[in-house]
């Protein structure tokens, strides 16, 4: 009957892509938007945080909208990684060096991801009063410039994944359907990458100026 | 009221279709270094050459052991004597294949150079078959003659794909005069290896039988009725994919596509598009849409869409994958919320 309800394969697919945009990319422009106000100085940010800290059932809303969703996007891409060789050098198209960078990107988010959380969460979970003050927090770890570099080289991949993700999504739904509006819709995430990215740059550099 | 006619080259479908610019990323014709080629190994010396004739009654056998004599006696002289004749050296370019071959599907591949005669307006698969004439290397060594597949030397019957110079494209249309030297040719990745430059590519037809890639007929009788009427631009748009030959090449480049993997290819997908399109077809849609949101369906393609760049044909293949990623959308909705269609 309704094969696509039954055959799990479809269902996952479009999840993985759905969980990718909706909680997660959604999340991470909040995220940037919210991190990019670190130059506006510790009170602001402090007061900032202290602001989210007091959200009803804050750890719900992190759990289904932001935990769950990540582990769920994560796993299930590491098992579409194991299908699949891109040979970017043979077969040199734009599109080809994207479908490659996006696994690749996937991959050294999941390092990212995990990194940033320890140094932030798991570090407050150990040391509570790391939430009194986030800022100099912050401050302290961007200053060294290893943390620095392997911030800003992570935020800009988890754009560029985020950005890439969108565009093919736009084409696995199908609301790009021809290839001219595929490129026309693939051109549009650019912009939206760059200002994204810029945006977290700017949180970067905040914490340390 | 006077019906529009639509454009004449809309209607005459004998003319080449280019495809509607917004249908196809645009194919770039660069060559590419092929880089990954100096892992190439000669042919290894612990591989024993492998006499295929053994059989004591079969004429060949003799006639070959006789130029093989011939050959050996001819060894000791300092220049090896060349297979082709003087009158056919001096009208030609000589032109050098480097070959990959493989004796069978589980013994080792080895590179072999030759050197042939080349006229002018010569494609890749009439130096193969000048080839086929003296097995001959450049070397002088008397070998077995190259297999390889071929049928209609115009690019339709799909059988001669294999990588030249590194990409997948068809032999029989690929010229030499545009090829850079020597010209590199390799098997069709992607699937299972007869010989040499022969593949078996019986999967193409699996995997339209699992898509149900056809049409039902409404009767294998007269119904006296005229079959259903197709649009002019419909027709046009349909008769792109029409043109698909399943020469394979779109799969060799696709990096979703694998001899062990479930992925049943773009141009499988192309040929639901195409069969969904047709007013008899259109019954059976969610058939063959189902089949695609099954294993190895639509969503195992990457969208990396080296498919539409390499097609021969020119098919617009990421556009049928775009289009059906729409279908498949919302035949996820009907499935879900139920529907009064079939
Ligand atoms: S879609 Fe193009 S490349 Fe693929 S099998 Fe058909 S003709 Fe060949
Ligand atoms: S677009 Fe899809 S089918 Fe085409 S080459 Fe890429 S992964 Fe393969
Ligand atoms: S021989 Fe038929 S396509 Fe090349």
């Amino acid at each position: 009957m309704s094969a696509s309800l039954h055959n799990r394969h479809f269902l996952y697919r479009r999840i993985h892509s759905l969980l990718g945009l909706v909680p997660l990319g959604i999340f991470m422009v909040f995220h940037l938007w919210q991190n990019s106000q670190a130059r506006l100085g510790a009170a602001h940010y402090n007061a900032l945080v202290a602001k989210m800290a007091e959200i009803n059932y804050l750890l719900v809303f992190e759990a289904t909208l932001v935990v769950v969703p990540l582990l769920l996007h994560a796993a299930y891409g590491l098992v579409i990684l194991g299908s699949g060789t891109a040979e970017p050098l043979r077969y040199s198209y734009r599109r080809n060096w994207l479908y490659w960078l996006q696994r690749m990107s996937g991959i050294a988010m999941i390092a990212f991801v995990a990194l940033h959380l320890g140094l932030t969460r798991i570090a407050a979970i150990i040391d509570p009063s790391i939430y009194n003050d986030m800022y100099s927090h912050m401050q302290h770890s961007l200053s060294q410039p290893v943390t620095f570099g392997v911030y800003m080289v992570g935020l800009w991949l988890s754009v560029f994944h985020l950005a890439n993700g969108l565009a093919t999504a736009a084409i696995t739904w199908g609301l790009t359907t021809n290839a001219a509006a595929q490129r026309r819709f693939g051109l549009l995430c650019i912009p939206f990458g760059l200002v994204l990215g810029a945006l977290g740059t700017q949180g970067l550099i905040g914490f340390v100026l | 009221m006077t019906e529009k006619t639509p454009p004449d080259d809309e209607l005459n479908l004998n003319k080449p279709v280019a495809p509607p610019p917004e249908l196809v990323d645009h194919l770039d014709d660069e060559q590419r270094e092929p880089e990954w080629l100096t892992e190439a190994t000669e042919r290894p010396p612990e591989t024993p050459h492998i006499d295929h004739y053994d059989d004591e009654d079969d004429p060949d056998r003799w006639q070959e052991s006789e130029d093989t004599a011939e050959l050996a006696a001819n060894e000791d002289e300092s220049a090896p004597e060349h297979p082709w004749s003087q009158a056919e050296h001096d009208a030609a370019e000589v032109v050098q294949l480097k070959i990959r071959r493989q004796d069978d599907p589980f013994s080792t591949p080895y590179w072999q150079l030759f050197d042939i005669p080349s006229h002018e307006r010569d494609n890749v698969l009439s130096l193969l078959r000048t080839l086929r004439e003296h097995p001959i290397t450049g070397s002088g060594e008397r070998v077995d003659p190259v297999a390889f597949e071929h049928q209609c030397m115009e690019e339709v019957c799909g059988s001669c794909a294999m990588l030249i110079n590194g990409r997948p494209r068809m032999a029989c249309s690929a010229l030499i005069a545009d090829l850079e030297q020597p010209i590199v040719l390799e098997p069709l990745p992607k699937f299972p290896l007869v010989r040499d430059l022969m593949v078996d590519r019986s999967r193409l037809f699996e995997h339209l039988k699992r898509v149900q890639a056809w049409i039902h007929v409404d009767g294998a009788w007269d119904i006296h009725q005229p079959g259903l009427r197709i649009a002019q631009q419909q027709w046009a748009r349909d008769y792109l994919y029409s043109r698909c030959m399943h020469c394979g090449c779109c799969m060799a480049a696709c990096p979703q596509y694998d001899e062990h993997l479930d992925f049943v290819g773009p141009a499988t997908l192309a040929q639901v598009r195409l069969m969904n399109a047709h007013p008899n077809g259109r019954a059976t849609r969610s058939t063959r849409l189902h089949a695609i949101m099954g294993d190895g369906g639509l969503s195992d393609c990457g969208n990396a869409q080296n498919c539409v760049k390499v097609c021969p044909k020119e098919i617009p293949l990421t556009t049928a994958i775009g289009e059906l990623g729409r279908a498949t959308t919302v035949q996820l909705i009907k499935d879900f919320f139920g529907s009064s269609e079939p």
